[in-house]
């Protein structure tokens, strides 16, 4: 009935450890918090290793002899130099800047700029109620959070209430979405528990 | 008795959330799930009027937690592009979930009975974030460093012949499977122009409903729910259906804590007045 694979019942067991918190915190518990964060680490370094270092200096550095682009790397490798002794960490700076930079360098200078299309969409086809309904609760919304009017007045102070009764309804929207988004996780780890494990299902 | 109950103990409220939850998963009761004419269905429109040999670039963007939400939604999409005779690249921006996807994504094309490197091309994951993206768009075989995810030259697959630039004359589609950043952002700021479909975690669907409503997204999925509609779609019901039977108790559940909870502090504040 039970998996024989090694693997299986070693993913089930930490399942349970980390599941066992909701009892009481425990070692086991931490044991495997650490585990996973460990292990997230260094799988994240042997993706980036294999899948782009790698080829990058195979194929292009020495492959191609594009040896200019080691220019980039060393200017990369700047970043490490945060790690340092603090007379040098001003040199992260420099990729810091140059990536940073070219990022919203790029966003701003391309063509249609997301916000820009998003503004636009905020008064496309006033033809129907709910459109309507989205530009007022965007203007209340956007008044809400002008902090240099007084909202002494009765109007403002109507408008304020107005938008925060809006946005608790989209924070609860929002709520009601994360529920369900960790419901399908918890969802999914009694399914491998049911499934992979005891082998009392089968989907 | 309502302090009693608004006091119980945590353990009992989890004990009662897992029953609802294994309850319904070994022993389905079969409901009935609706169809979203505003998220779904575009989604399914988009897909079935694309023609045979058309590519889309699949992104696996979300790692092995998201797994039960998305994968079932990469299966089920990926049915219906075989079904249409829709080429498949698929890459990923995250360096975890294609991994863990990989065997998934090769045991689903051989069942469709695609053929690698004619019918569907995996080309890894690639780091470098934006600017690698934003390089392919011009120099694609560069960009990707000009091998799969198995260190298959790209000269070796034939389906890559027809992908030199990841731009609208190429690619009919983005279908991006997210759970976070990067993710749906890359495409819609730097590749605006090529249609993006998105099949999202439950968690970020009201934050890319704007997206929906100003045509930046022509498709969306959402979580477990969305794939549950989709497979019902296409006809194939399959694992996110059969898992939405425990997603609806659970629910129903939390909802029902919820007016508990409140009638309970309406009743404990009159008393107190």
């Amino acid at each position: 009935m039970l998996t024989p694979e090694l693997q299986v019942w070693v993913a089930a067991f930490a399942t349970l450890a980390i599941f066992s918190f909701l009892a009481k915190e425990n070692p086991f518990y931490r044991f495997f918090e650490f585990t996973v964060v460990g292990m997230a680490a260094a799988h994240a370094v042997v993706m980036e290793w294999d899948n782009y270092t790698k080829p990058f200096f195979r194929d292009y550095v020495i492959g191609e002899g594009q040896y200019y682009l080691l220019t980039a790397a060393a200017i990369g490798l700047l970043y490490y130099t945060r790690y340092m002794n603090p007379e040098y960490q001003w040199l992260s700076r420099y990729p810091i800047a140059l990536s940073v930079g070219s990022g919203i360098g790029y966003s701003l200078a391309y063509d249609p700029r997301p916000f820009l299309v998003q503004i636009r969409g905020t008064f496309s086809d006033l033809s129907h109620i709910n459109n309507w309904i989205y530009l007022v609760v965007f203007f209340l919304v956007v008044l809400y959070f002008v902090f240099t009017l007084g909202k002494e007045k009765p109007a403002m102070q109507a408008a304020s209430r107005s938008a925060r009764y809006a946005m608790m309804i989209y924070f609860g929207i929002a709520f009601g979405n994360t529920v369900q988004g960790r419901f399908s996780l918890l969802i999914g780890r009694l399914t491998f528990l049911l499934q992979d494990w005891l082998h009392l299902i089968t989907l | 008795m309502w302090e009693k109950l608004a006091n119980i103990d945590n353990r009992i409220l989890y004990l009662l959330v897992a029953l609802c939850l294994v309850i319904p998963i070994v022993k389905p009761i079969g409901m009935p799930i609706s169809i979203n004419e505003d998220l779904t269905v575009p989604f399914y429109d988009f897909i079935e009027s694309l023609s045979e040999g058309d590519i889309v670039l699949f992104d696996i963007s979300y790692s092995a937690s998201n797994d039960t939400e998305l994968t079932p939604m990469v299966k089920a999409v990926m049915e219906h592009c075989a079904k249409k005779g829709v080429k498949i690249i698929v890459a990923g921006q995250w360096e975890s979930g294609l991994y863990f996807t990989k065997s998934i994504i090769e045991e689903k094309a051989e069942e469709l009975g695609l053929i690698y490197g004619e019918d569907w091309v995996n080309i890894g994951f690639k780091a470098g974030g934006t600017a690698t993206w934003r390089l392919m768009k011009t120099k694609f075989w560069e960009g990707a460093m000009g091998r799969d995810i198995n260190d298959v030259p790209f000269e070796d697959l034939p389906l890559m012949h027809r992908v030199q630039r990841l731009d609208a004359d190429t690619f009919a589609a983005i279908i991006c499977f997210t759970s976070g950043s990067p993710g749906d952002g890359t495409w819609i700021t730097y590749f605006p122009e090529i249609p993006l479909l998105t099949g999202q975690v439950a968690v970020q669907v009201a934050s890319r409903m704007r997206y929906l409503q100003t045509g930046q997204m022509k498709g969306l999925l959402a979580g477990m729910r969305g794939a549950a509609e989709y497979e019902q779609l296409i006809g194939h019901l399959d694992v996110a259906t059969k898992l939405m039977d425990a997603q609806t108790l659970a629910h129903l559940l939390v909802i029902f804590f919820i007016v508990l909870g409140n009638i309970g502090y309406v009743a404990g504040r009159r008393r107190n007045a």
